[in-house]
């Protein structure tokens, strides 16, 4: 630590990694949506500005041969992290990612759904489903978990199917920030549809025998266990890793609020050159 | 009622256009199990008084059977049995595929299809939970495979999708089969979706006769429950462990890698029809050639299934941007659409089999057929006149795709007689060139009707070790059910997968199957009354064999002809680590004998009266008393 200029003052107190996270939380980062604020369901804004690091101009080393046992990392004034490790604040989960090219249709997301929720294997109660589309394009269908939707014009709104229902029963879940449904009784079912019809992916699905709407809560009851430590039951199925629990999300959540013909389409252009329509795939 | 089965089968009379509602005494179902055995049953009881013999395969009097086992839904892996009288052997075949139609079978709440009869036009099935309609089918016939599929299902989807908007249409599983099935190719496969085929058999050709071109099945009700939860939670949980952990296995490569693995390791890959089994072409090795093609390494639409064996191909056009895509041909569909006619180009061998399954056929079969076509033009038997002006030349993948093409539509003489499938397309051959029979049947590889898996026998390295691994096999040719001289150093394992029904790749050593068995069930098997149950199954396929008719017969005077094609005993292997071996027929002999002796045959290779007894299987007593020696 010879090199390290003398006028610099040592800190009071050393900075711990939490600080540090801290500071990085509030501005240092820019352009990563941060996955838990005070209530999920409002993001803070999108921090743009990035202060630039002042350059202090050091005198350049004598180059002093040391052993290699003895070498200690020398100038580094912060943690290097992993990117995911810069949110261990906010262990909560937020968004299941969907990774289609890792996704063999083995349907044990499918599976594990309804064994958590319904205790048996029926995948026609199940919250997740993957599409058998031609050509080997299956498709993960599962809620986007949008707490708020843009519209171009800038404005927000909480969740179309939250808007859209006429008992008012969804909310935007102030543990996972996902939408769950506070009186399940009072559903209208498939008949009504109206969050189906409002959702742009075509979401929500329907109990083949209750009639009730089913929607992914991120299994909430799991977020408190320890030995689930918030990992929904289908990610935990996933043989392939195709499915990922984050707590952050680098890209808009609208990504994956699309129907299964949507991003068939968008996968067949990616993979095979395919330049077809959503209409298109069979 | 046992856990796992559904509980009911469906009658399907496609002639009188009825559904009826079957169910199935619980004694059978404990002693037949399901799958192949079960399904050889029904098939038997079905057939056996018309009698046997006269039942021509692609009449209406046949039965098509599609079926699965108790387990199905319940196990990580899938397989779906498609059974009958089959066109090619004449006998009982439990051929199946890996795919997830057996879970929605159970899903909508059906053990198996029954279906008779023939319908006067172009039908299929849309079974949608209890409710199984037969509707018009003209608009999709002659389509090939893939473009029926996605006729089908798009109507299907919209009309329902109307109906019930909020109830978004899902993806129905579906079977169907592509031209050859049409036009009764008896190498024709029942093929779910695209690339799964249920193909040994011809059963292609069964529904393509009964005028049925699809079976679309959705159901919406759980996969019925195991008698005991906790039981079957532990052999799941072990199971999916276990084949998680064979990453190397499968996993990883598919079932790819076999093209160097049996070319160069076990010297067992039909090269130029038969002629040699042993190459050293590196590119045939999963680097060069998996990575090379494959866009997807986990692929797999089986149920639950970790293992994954299958793998997404693309293949580049000429001219055109836009990519082709299939299933990475497997080792089989390497072996018989690529090695077998010295094709060694990856994308040449991944186009040669995308056609093949687009025109729907059993790509193995119909791979030796051609082969078979390939080497007598070699020889000199056909000639340009025969072939349509074709040069049949090794290597040469535009020709096979020709030929592909021709026998789906049975296009000139030689297209009608290799539709017949190798046996008969060998004795037609014959009698229209005017040579012995025993001439061309010698450049046939097959074993009662149906043409080799690519396991060769002469190298002894493979697992197809003994040489009446075929010969002797009450499927033939299919290399998923090799004899072995006692049941349970081999044979038991196929038998009990197919009916369980297991996969070969994920199911697991045959007393964790009882243990399956008995979890999903409720009644105990163990690996005695599970041989038992082999023997049944066996028993009746044996005998169905040996009746055949009403065309072909596998008994002379009185004697099963169990034999292996000429080429076996006659040629040495040219190349490789083994170099000059061939069958012996010494040891064929001894092999024999002691099969017939374990497995309760007489000298003359027909199953004795007291054993059959003993299985509870008088009437295919009674029925063989017809090819006993007086």
């Amino acid at each position: 630590m010879a090199e390290k200029p003398t006028s610099e003052k040592p800190p009071e107190k050393a900075v711990t990694r939490r600080d540090f996270l801290r500071g990085l939380a509030v501005g240092a980062v820019a352009g990563v949506v941060v996955g838990g604020g005070a209530t999920a369901a409002l993001l803070p804004p999108r921090v743009v500005t990035v202060e630039k690091p002042v350059e202090k101009i050091v005198e350049k080393p004598v180059e002093k041969p040391v052993p290699v046992a003895q070498v200690v990392p020398t100038g580094v004034k912060r943690p290097t992290l992993f990117i995911t490790e810069y949110f261990m604040d906010y262990p909560r989960p937020f968004l299941i990612w969907r990774r289609h090219e890792l996704c063999a249709g083995d349907e044990l997301c499918v599976v594990a759904c309804s064994l958590a929720k319904e205790g048996k294997i029926w995948p026609e109660a199940s919250r997740i489903r993957i599409y058998h589309f031609s050509d080997q394009l299956d498709i993960i269908h599962l809620c986007a978990m949008c707490r708020e939707w843009q519209e171009p014009t800038g404005t927000k709104t909480p969740p179309p199917c939250v808007a859209a229902c006429p008992v008012g029963i969804l909310k935007v879940s102030e543990k996972t920030g996902a939408v769950v449904v506070t009186d399940i009784a009072k559903c209208l079912g498939s008949k009504c549809g109206k969050c189906h019809e409002a959702c742009p992916g075509k979401y929500p699905y329907f109990h083949p025998v209750t009639d009730k709407v089913l929607i992914c809560d991120l299994c909430e009851t799991r977020v408190d266990d320890p030995a689930k430590a918030g990992i929904p039951a289908c990610v935990e199925a996933c043989p392939n890793d195709a499915l990922h629990i984050m707590d952050f999300v680098p890209h808009s959540v609208k990504t994956f609020s699309r129907t299964p013909e949507e991003f068939a389409a968008l996968i067949a252009k990616k993979w095979y050159n395919w330049k077809i329509k959503p209409e298109e795939v069979e | 009622m046992p856990g796992g089965y559904a509980g009911r089968f469906a009658e399907i009379d496609l002639s009188k256009g009825t559904v009826k509602e079957v169910t199935l005494p619980e004694e059978v179902l404990k002693n037949y199990v399901g799958g192949r055995a079960l399904g050889a049953w029904i098939t038997w009881q079905r057939l056996k008084d018309k009698p046997w013999e006269s039942v021509d395969p692609l009449s209406p009097d046949n039965v098509l059977v599609v079926l699965v086992g108790p387990i199905n839904g319940l196990y990580p892996g899938s397989r779906t049995i498609v059974t009958g009288k089959s066109p090619l052997s004449n006998g009982i075949i439990g051929s199946s595929a890996g795919t997830w139609f057996d879970a929605a079978m159970k899903m909508a709440g059906w053990d198996g299809f029954i279906i008779t009869g023939r319908a006067t036009s172009p039908v299929y099935l849309w079974v949608f939970d209890d409710k199984i309609e037969i509707r018009d089918a003209s608009k999709y016939w002659g389509k090939r495979t893939r473009e029926a599929r996605n006729a089908i299902l798009r109507d299907l989807r919209s009309e329902l999708g109307k109906k019930m908007p909020s109830r978004w249409p899902k993806v129905p599983a579906i079977a169907l089969v592509g031209p050859a099935g049409e036009n009764k190719v008896r190498n024709a496969c029942v093929m779910f979706g695209q690339f799964d085929a249920a193909g040994r058999g011809g059963y292609g050709a069964v529904m393509g006769s009964k005028n049925l071109k699809a079976i679309v099945v959705y159901g919406t009700k759980p996969i019925p429950e195991p008698a005991n939860k906790d039981a079957w939670r532990t052999l799941w949980t072990a199971l999916m462990q276990r084949n998680i952990q064979r990453y190397g296995a499968y996993r990883r490569w598919g079932t790819g890698r076999g093209l160097w693995q049996f070319g160069w390791w076990t010297a067992s890959l039909p090269i130029r029809n038969w002629q040699d089994e042993w190459h050293e072409n590196i590119i045939a090795g999963p680097h060069e050639y998996e990575h090379g093609l494959w866009v997807r390494q986990f692929w797999s639409r089986c149920w639950m299934c970790v293992q994954h064996c299958y793998k997404t191909a693309v293949v580049r056009q000429e001219g055109r941007p836009e990519r082709l895509v299939s299933e990475l041909p497997d080792y089989e569909n390497q072996a018989t659409h690529g090695s077998i006619l010295d094709e060694w180009d990856p994308e040449q061998i991944c186009t040669n089999t995308m056609l093949a399954n687009d025109l729907g056929y059993d790509t193995i079969g119909i791979g030796n057929t051609i082969a078979f076509a390939f080497e007598l033009y070699e020889k000199g038997i056909l000639t340009k006149d025969d072939t349509g002006g074709l040069e049949l030349k090794w290597g040469d993948s535009n020709a096979w795709r020709a030929m592909l093409e021709k026998v789906a539509r049975r296009e000139g003489w030689l297209g009608e007689a290799l539709a017949l499938g190798e046996y008969r397309a060998a004795l037609e051959i014959a009698k229209r060139k005017g040579l012995p029979p025993e001439k061309v049947l010698y450049y046939a590889i097959q074993c009662k009707g149906i043409e080799w898996g690519a396991h060769g026998i002469r190298s002894g390295l493979d697992y197809t070790r003994w040489t009446i691994s075929y010969a002797v096999s009450v499927q033939g040719g299919d290399h998923t059910s090799i004899a072995s001289p006692r049941i349970e150093d081999f044979e038991i394992t196929p038998i009990i997968y197919d009916s369980g029904a297991f996969c070969w790749f994920t199911g697991p050593p045959i007393d964790q199957a009882a243990m399956w068995l008995t979890a999903v069930t409720g009644w105990t098997y163990t690996v005695d009354t599970l041989k038992d149950v082999a023997m049944r199954s066996l028993m009746i396929q044996r005998a169905a064999t040996l009746l055949g008719g009403p065309d072909v017969s596998w008994v002379k005077d009185g004697k099963a002809l169990d034999v292996n094609p000429g080429r076996m005993m006659e040629e040495p292997l040219p190349s490789g680590p083994v170099k000059g071996k061939k069958v012996d027929p010494e040891v064929f002999k001894k092999e024999l004998a002691t099969y017939y002796e374990t497995h309760g045959y007489d000298e003359n290779g027909i199953p004795k009266s007291e054993v059959l007894r003993a299985l509870g299987l008088p009437d295919v007593d009674e029925a063989l008393n017809r090819v006993r020696k007086k």
